[in-house]
């Protein structure tokens, strides 16, 4: 955490003082519990650095760091010399950029000034034949490379759920390096998804398979992204990746669930699943703790992947069903307990029941024997 | 647990650069507080806001510049945002069936929950959400975001002296507050039949690690009998 609580803001109340060391403690399993999820976030989210390029909006300059312009680059350290060169370049640039609008270089040289400076109105030589340059024309342009258009370059700073920008979101972007031509050419893909179980023990694998079709054909060698967003969250993140096979089928493993989740495989521009929800069932275990004169024994609980609050209900077997008995929740440590009255409930069997939530289904823990007082 | 400000600069630079290991020294260390922040001004859905939170600032990370006080101020400021497009939201919506029987029911067990775990992170946060919400959000954006009065005063739009008095009037009112007293008497007589000088701070995953340690069975089921 960061500090402890601010001293300039006048002596506490000691009362206040035990409040406020309460606030800035350490935090509690439960506060973290998401770090998964956040990293998973993070690696779908964060941009390139290089992008910056094409923020926007303007970082906040340090005094440190001082604004570079080209005055600045006669200013520095060094001999003439580098200041007439740069002088020398500058001219010539102007130069070259004043015949290229005026279309006199010559024509491979005005092809190329018209390839690279087109955006901004150099022309075309004048006996050109070529037609096709207008895709390389507007290749270069800052809006080509923000529109994410059917080239398949999503563009981070459009980044939405389902929209991360990754290297292999990049790769699958383009579905031209798959041996077939793009699923979008003839007719449009279609992509299913399954899960491999549709409930598992919290925290263990599942595998994600789907297919991949085009006109009831599978395509091959497509790269397809397993996106995956936890049940009560609202954006996606990228769960990993697969490759067509010649029949079209992909498969994901996800190695391991802690929560509830929603998966749904795509390829980006082309396709996506319908969503599979795979909930998770939390592991719960109650170990009876017998008391001094064997009259107050405790029913000690303790839960993985569930979460502080949750509700556990504890049930005694009576007449071949399980009977209500009362409920408590867990502990920021995913723990509770139950005392037990040995008189009352001798010989007969408990269990606990953690009830479901958002995050993961109901989970029944293993039963204990209440024994006769001592 | 305390530590110097400033320490976080590094794994914000790395975070910017798109270090995992710096963002998660990030996330771990401004996340707890966020939420708590986000509970103390009312916010229903402290988890989901802080997601949102927390994707806009990697959204916008590359283009921020500025330390750790900087990033302090900019995380928690678009925690506010987001905890009152939330609040909007909600309000949008028409009344449904937000409180489930399950809920009620469990609700009554919160005393027993409180004899087992000592002063809890969650007593404190409803304590001063009792606060009016600009003493509230005063006294959270000083002391739990840990931000200077100034920040404070730009956050919420208001001067630095309002600040000030928003923060010791929330001070008083509490100091005024029988529940804040009872619970940090209480909190302080466990401690010391415990030995221990803070039973809040610690964290119950502290040590599962070590047979015996504090958050072994043993040392568990030690605090019920002394209550």
């Amino acid at each position: 955490m960061i500090s402890d609580p601010p001293g300039d803001i006048g002596p506490l109340d000691p009362a206040v003082d035990e409040l406020f060391r309460t606030l800035t403690s350490e935090p509690t399993p439960a506060e973290l519990a998401g770090e998964q999820s956040a990293l998973a976030m993070f690696r779908a989210n964060i941009f390139p650095p290089d992008s910056s390029a094409t923020a926007p909006i303007p970082t906040r300059r340090s005094a440190a760091e001082p604004k570079p312009s080209v005055t600045r680059l006669f200013r520095r350290p060094g001999g003439w010399g580098i200041r007439l060169a740069a002088a020398v370049v500058i001219v010539l640039a102007v130069a070259m950029a004043s015949a290229a609008y005026t279309a006199v270089l010559p024509q491979p040289v005005q092809l190329l000034a018209h390839r690279v400076l087109g955006f901004a109105g150099v022309p075309n030589p004048p006996r050109s034949g070529h037609t096709g340059g207008s895709r390389g024309h507007h290749r270069g342009t800052p809006t080509s490379g923000r529109s994410g258009n059917s080239q398949g370059h999503a563009t981070p700073g459009q980044s939405a759920p389902g929209r991360a920008p990754s290297p292999s979101a990049h790769k699958s972007a383009t579905p031209s390096t798959s041996p077939s031509p793009s699923p979008s050419a003839t007719g449009p893909a279609q992509l299913s998804a399954s899960a491999s179980s549709a409930e598992i023990p919290a925290g263990s694998q599942v595998v994600i398979d789907g297919q991949l079709t085009r006109s009831a054909t599978g395509v091959q060698g497509v790269t397809v992204q397993l996106i995956e967003r936890f049940v009560g969250h609202r954006f996606w993140h990228l769960a990993g990746t697969g490759q067509t096979t010649a029949d079209g089928n992909v498969a994901v493993t996800v190695s391991a669930v802690p929560a509830n989740a929603v998966f749904r495989l795509r390829v980006p521009h082309v396709a996506h699943s319908a969503s599979v929800l795979v909930t998770v069932v939390p592991q719960v275990t109650a170990t009876l703790i017998k008391g001094a004169a064997g009259l107050r024994d405790t029913l000690a609980v303790s839960t993985q992947y569930a979460h502080s609050g949750n509700v556990v209900k504890l049930e005694v077997q009576t007449g071949g069903g399980w009977t209500y008995l009362r409920q408590r929740r867990l502990n920021a440590a995913g723990k509770t307990a139950f005392v037990l009255n040995g008189s009352r409930l001798k010989n007969l069997e408990v269990r606990v029941v953690l009830v479901a939530t958002a995050r993961h289904a109901a989970a029944v823990s293993n039963t204990q024997a209440v024994p006769l007082p001592s | 647990m305390a530590t110097e400000t400033g320490v976080l600069d590094d794994a914000l630079a790395r975070a910017s650069t798109g270090d995992e290991a710096g963002f998660l020294e990030l996330w771990r260390a401004l996340q707890p507080r966020l939420l708590r922040f986000l509970r103390v001004v009312g916010c229903e859905d402290p988890d989901d806001v802080a997601s949102e939170t927390w994707l806009q600032v990697v959204r916008d990370l590359h283009r921020f510049s500025g330390g750790e006080e900087d990033f302090r101020r900019w995380l928690f400021t678009i925690g506010r945002h987001r905890a009152v497009d939330a609040a909007r939201a909600r309000a949008r919506r028409p009344a449904g069936t937000a409180t489930s029987g399950l809920d009620i029911l469990a609700d009554t067990q919160q005393v027993e929950d409180q004899v087992l775990e000592g002063m809890s992170v969650q007593d404190a946060v409803a304590l001063l959400s009792r606060l009016s919400r600009d003493q509230a959000e005063a006294v959270a954006l000083r002391v739990i975001a840990g931000l200077d009065t100034l920040d404070v005063a730009k956050i919420l739009g208001k001067s630095a002296g309002a600040v000030r008095v928003a923060l010791h009037r929330g001070l008083k009112a509490l100091a005024d507050d029988p529940s804040v007293r009872e619970l940090a008497g209480r909190h302080a007589k466990r401690a010391a039949a415990l030995g221990t000088g803070r039973l809040a701070g610690q964290s119950p995953a502290a040590g599962a690690a070590g047979p015996g340690g504090p958050g072994s069975a043993a040392s568990f089921w030690k605090l019920e009998e002394v209550d």
